[in-house]
């Protein structure tokens, strides 16, 4: 009897025990959340996802989730689509994220990128942690670590807190928040790479001109055929494609591919003989890329326009998000003075300019009025050396010429503080100053305390995007170096 | 399988149930076939040493016990076994790693540990001192019972005997004790040892880009690490035993607390000093044959000990240092005594003991140095180069944090030091905290439970990357 209270007891301290060991484990547990490599936010999103809400799912690596732009396809077609991506996943984990998108979603379409037929052996250890940590704890994610993980290392997946219980030196509000709270992610599993990879221009051609097969390994191959098996079964068209990455030698695994899918009567696009592009592409790229698939899906499949389903205003969002990730990369790659300048005068940003002129240099008449006529500004530089601007969605919200009671002049300057607000984000307290050359000779731009200023002599301009709630872009248009556009 | 692990807990705790379930007479059933499982899961190859030292023995005690000759020819033949076994698996015979893998699977487990037990129970039949056990079954448990086959402490028949063999009844508080007694173990191993690991490999690795206070630092670590390794590991094995009604005897005693290297021994590893002292030091006359010739016992016992940590003039080295320090500690009584005079120092008093603890730790933390390295010559360059630079000022500038643990972890390591050192000072006046805590409210013991537990869960240092597995007086 006695013993028996006491397992008793044993067994009520295991369930809370259990219970907490949870909390913890979850809240230790390593998340990528930043950058364009933020899996977890896409996977946690991806499972955020209202039930049956998806007409097509992509599953892949990076290259698939730096490419496909679902909000493109929602634009431009009325397809909804999910990037259900981790980096470098291997086919056998592929497989299982096919299982899981079809057992929530039941997607009309599955498009499987084939970047990895290179793999034949287990990943490394970070690949297969990105890859499996965010998936829930169910039959699918036990069947993918044991087809996926060495045999010694299984034990750190099932629990994770093993593998991450260090990570209690590094614990931080976002992390933990992420632990139970899974939002959704307006991107759609979609990374905006505003920098493309670094691209050869007789790639396309080498591609083009590889017509070597080099056999599947084995594992991929294996893995391969199991997807389309799944598919079938499941009754569910499966698309292979390959994403551009101008890579020949990938190419010779890629004709084996297409070897296979014709022998599997499977479709396989493959972009790479189309497009440009070096593995992780930019927005301006990948929204090509998106139009392709959205066209060859509709020319394909039937989908439901949902543009007009209040159902899914969401995916609006989306779209103005791409849209604004589309406009920084614009901004972001514009390199002269006459294109850049017209690109300021967009909606949704704050535009912070300062004049710095230390050596007395002069701007030209015609640089001068096409600065003022562009920005709707009143420089004369003839009168005074210290100037600043501040604009909102291309008008002048102030600027240090006007008479404004704001604007403080100093011995060492001229310079102004004021809060800006959009009322979605953390209010801007901004501080600007100019000063001229016969004062210090400094041009800062302070917000929050910190200053966005390039500096130089010149124009110094700070780019910041209320509706991304994030500064863009520092540049600078520098007076000693014939305008030429400097950047941060 | 090992002390720290998932399986065996979960084991444990299977047994534990059974255990309490089958009839008392048959308890210690239960007890051998778990041993066996846990000492076959390791290699079943290492066996045929196991079986070899335990017939041998169990057959002269049962048999031969009145024969000087056969107790000689067994004790020596059990001897050659574990040194050949040391030669092997150390690097003085097979240069390339390669042979070495090959051979140090062979190596049994515990085998310096149950080799030493086997020959202490020999003894004590041929003196007459115990029974000798009928049940060579019975004889096996007792050689292989499982919280002490890896580590010891190292058992003697007569202690261990009852313990084993008697019907023990279902007992929350031994259970419980147990548990805490666990979790304090792997408390000082999985956090404090492990973690000073890191750092002490880091600076014995690269010993010559560090001078002064830095290789002082590896020296104190290291010695921190030793003892909450091992003594972690006696903990386990004394809780786990506890949990099942048996009571191991303790094998430390707060050795860092010793006032002299005589009190070290009889504080550190106090299984094996007992050994030494009962079955090397005494028959070889002990202090009974004047000074001269008990210092030279004391040096030869010391030596004795050090060769069976391992093979390597470095044990020797440290053997001999301890020996030496003994025996100088003797002859420099009267020096000690006088600068207490003048010095108007009393026996006892807080100074007293503060300077004595203080120069005994120095002294064992020089040896430590030589039984960690791996040359006598990285050993003797460590310590030379700990007074070659005072550079006190790298425990504020942040140079530690480039050592292999971060910021939060050194804080970690010295309240653990302090948690440490309270609970030693608590056990110094015999005060009992596991007495304490089972007086108290279940959801206050449950708490401090869940405390425990994940504490070490969280800061451990385990998992991928790390072979915490490995206990250092496991490779003894």
């Amino acid at each position: 009897m006695k013993a028996l209270r006491f397992l008793t007891k044993c067994l009520c301290f295991f369930i809370i025990f259990s219970f907490l060991f949870f909390i913890v484990q979850e809240h230790l547990r390593d998340k990528w959340m930043e950058g364009e490599y933020d899996v977890s936010v896409k996977i946690d999103g991806f499972y955020a996802q209202e039930p049956d809400t998806l007409d097509v799912v992509f599953i892949g690596s990076s290259q698939m989730y730096a490419d496909m732009a679902p909000a493109v396809l929602f634009d431009r077609f009325g397809i909804t689509s999910y990037d259900f991506c981790a980096n470098e996943q291997p086919l056998w984990v592929s497989y299982y994220y096919i299982k899981e998108a079809i057992r929530t979603q039941h997607p009309k379409v599955i498009v499987l990128d084939v970047f990895t037929v290179y793999g034949d052996d287990y990943e490394d250890e970070g690949v297969m942690h990105i890859n499996l940590d965010d998936l829930p704890m169910n039959r699918n994610k036990m069947h993918a670590i044991q087809d996926g993980v060495p045999k010694e290392l299984r034990y750190s997946y099932y629990f994770p807190i093993a593998k991450y219980h260090n990570t209690w030196t590094d614990l931080y509000q976002d992390k933990v928040k992420a632990s139970f709270y899974h939002e959704k992610d307006p991107y759609k599993g979609y990374s905006p790479f505003i920098f493309a990879g670094e691209y050869e221009e007789s790639a396309k051609e080498e591609v083009l001109l590889q017509n070597e097969k080099e056999p599947l390994p084995e594992r991929a191959a294996e893995w391969l055929i199991k997807i389309i098996d799944l598919c079938k079964t499941e009754n569910i068209p499966l698309v292979l494609i390959k994403t551009p990455n101008g890579n020949a030698e990938r190419q010779k695994l890629y004709n084996s591919v297409e070897e296979l899918a014709d022998e599997t009567d499977t479709p396989f696009y493959n972009m790479n003989t189309i497009l440009d592009g070096q593995a992780h592409i930019n927005i301006l790229q990948a929204e090509k890329v998106s139009i392709l698939m959205g066209e060859y899906l509709t020319k394909h499949y039937t989908f439901e326009d949902k543009r007009n389903n209040p159902a899914y205003d969401e995916w609006k969002e989306s779209v103005h998000l791409f849209e604004r990730q589309k406009n920084k990369c614009e901004i972001i790659s514009a390199n002269q003075f006459d294109t850049y300048l017209p690109l300021l005068t967009r909606d949704g940003y704050y535009i912070f300019v300062t004049y710095k002129n230390e050596f007395g240099n002069t701007l030209d008449q015609k640089t001068l009025d096409y600065f003022n006529q562009t920005l709707h500004l009143q420089f004369e530089p003839d009168n005074q050396t210290e100037y600043f601007a501040v604009l909102e969605d291309g008008s002048v919200l102030l600027q240090s010429s006007d008479t404004n009671e704001s604007v403080q002049k100093t011995e060492t300057g001229i310079s102004t503080h004021m809060l800006l607000s959009d009322g979605e984000h953390a209010p801007l307290d901004l501080n600007i100053q100019s000063s001229g050359a016969l004062t210090d000779g400094q041009s800062s731009i302070i917000i929050n305390g910190t200053d966005f200023s390039m500096n130089c002599d010149g124009f110094n301009i700070a780019i910041y995007d209320k509706y991304l709630g994030e500064m863009i872009e520092m540049s600078a248009f520098d007076l000693n170096d014939n305008l030429n556009l400097l950047r941060k | 399988m090992d002390f720290i692990s998932v399986t065996y807990l979960v084991s444990l705790s299977i047994l534990l149930i059974l255990y309490y379930m089958i009839p008392k007479n048959r308890q210690w059933i239960s007890l051998l076939v778990f041993s066996i499982i846990f000492y076959t899961l390791f290699s079943w190859k290492m066996w045929f040493f196991m079986l070899f030292t335990c017939i041998t023995t169990f057959l002269y005690a049962r048999y031969l016990k009145n024969s000087k000759c056969f107790l000689f020819v067994i004790i020596l033949m059990n001897i050659s076994i574990l040194f050949l076994l040391k030669l092997i698996s150390s690097d003085l015979l097979f240069v390339t790693s390669h042979n070495l893998n090959r051979f140090s699977v062979f190596v049994p487990v515990g085998i310096s540990f149950y080799t030493l037990q086997s020959i202490a129970y020999m003894v004590d039949a041929h003196r007459n001192h115990i029974q000798a056990e009928n049940n060579i079954f019975k004889y096996l448990l007792f050689m292989t019972f499982f919280p002490q086959v890896l580590q010891g402490p190292i058992p003697r028949y007569s202690d261990l005997k009852e313990e084993l063999f008697r019907e023990h009844s279902f007992s929350e508080e031994e259970v419980i004790k147990g548990f805490y007694l666990l979790l304090w173990g792997l408390f000082q191993k999985m956090v404090i040892a492990d973690r000073c690991n890191l750092v002490v490999n880091h600076i014995f690795e690269q010993y010559t880009s560090y001078e002064g206070f830095f290789l002082i630092l590896g020296g104190v670590l290291y010695s921190i690490q030793l003892y909450t390794d091992f003594a972690g590991c006696v903990c386990i094995a004394m809780g786990s035993a506890q949990m099942f009604g048996i009571h191991l005897k303790p094998n430390f005693n707060h050795p860092y607390f010793a006032v002299s290297i005589k009190d070290f021994w009889r504080r550190w590893h106090i299984s094996l000093s007992a050994f030494l002292r009962d079955y090397v030091y005494i028959p070889l006359g002990g202090n009974r044959k004047g000074k001269l010739l008990k210092y030279m016992n004391i040096m030869i016992t010391f030596l004795v000990s050090g060769i069976w940590h391992g093979v390597g003039l470095h044990y020797m080295v440290w053997g001999f240092l301890h020996g030496f320090y003994q025996v100088a500690g003797e002859i420099m009584q009267p020096v000690k005594d006088f600068l207490m005079k003048i010095t108007k120092t009393e026996k006892g008093s807080f100074t007293h003991l503060f300077v004595s603890r203080c120069f005994t730790f120095f002294l064992v933390m020089i040896a430590w140095v030589f039984f960690r390295a791996e040359s006598v010559q990285k050993a003797v360059y460590i310590v030379f180069h700990m007074f070659t630079k005072f550079n006190p000022w790298i425990f504020v500038s942040g140079e530690l944090y480039s050592l292999g643990i971060k910021e939060e972890e050194w804080g970690l390591l010295l309240l653990s030091g302090i948690v440490m050192i309270v609970v030693a000072l608590l056990h110094e006046r015999k005060i009992s905290i596991r007495d304490y805590f089972i007086k108290q409210p279940l959801f206050f013991r449950w708490a401090v439970l869940l405390c425990l537990i994940f504490l070490i869960l969280i800061t451990g240092v385990y998992g991928p990357g790390y072979d915490s597995a490995q206990f250092i007086y496991g490779g003894f």
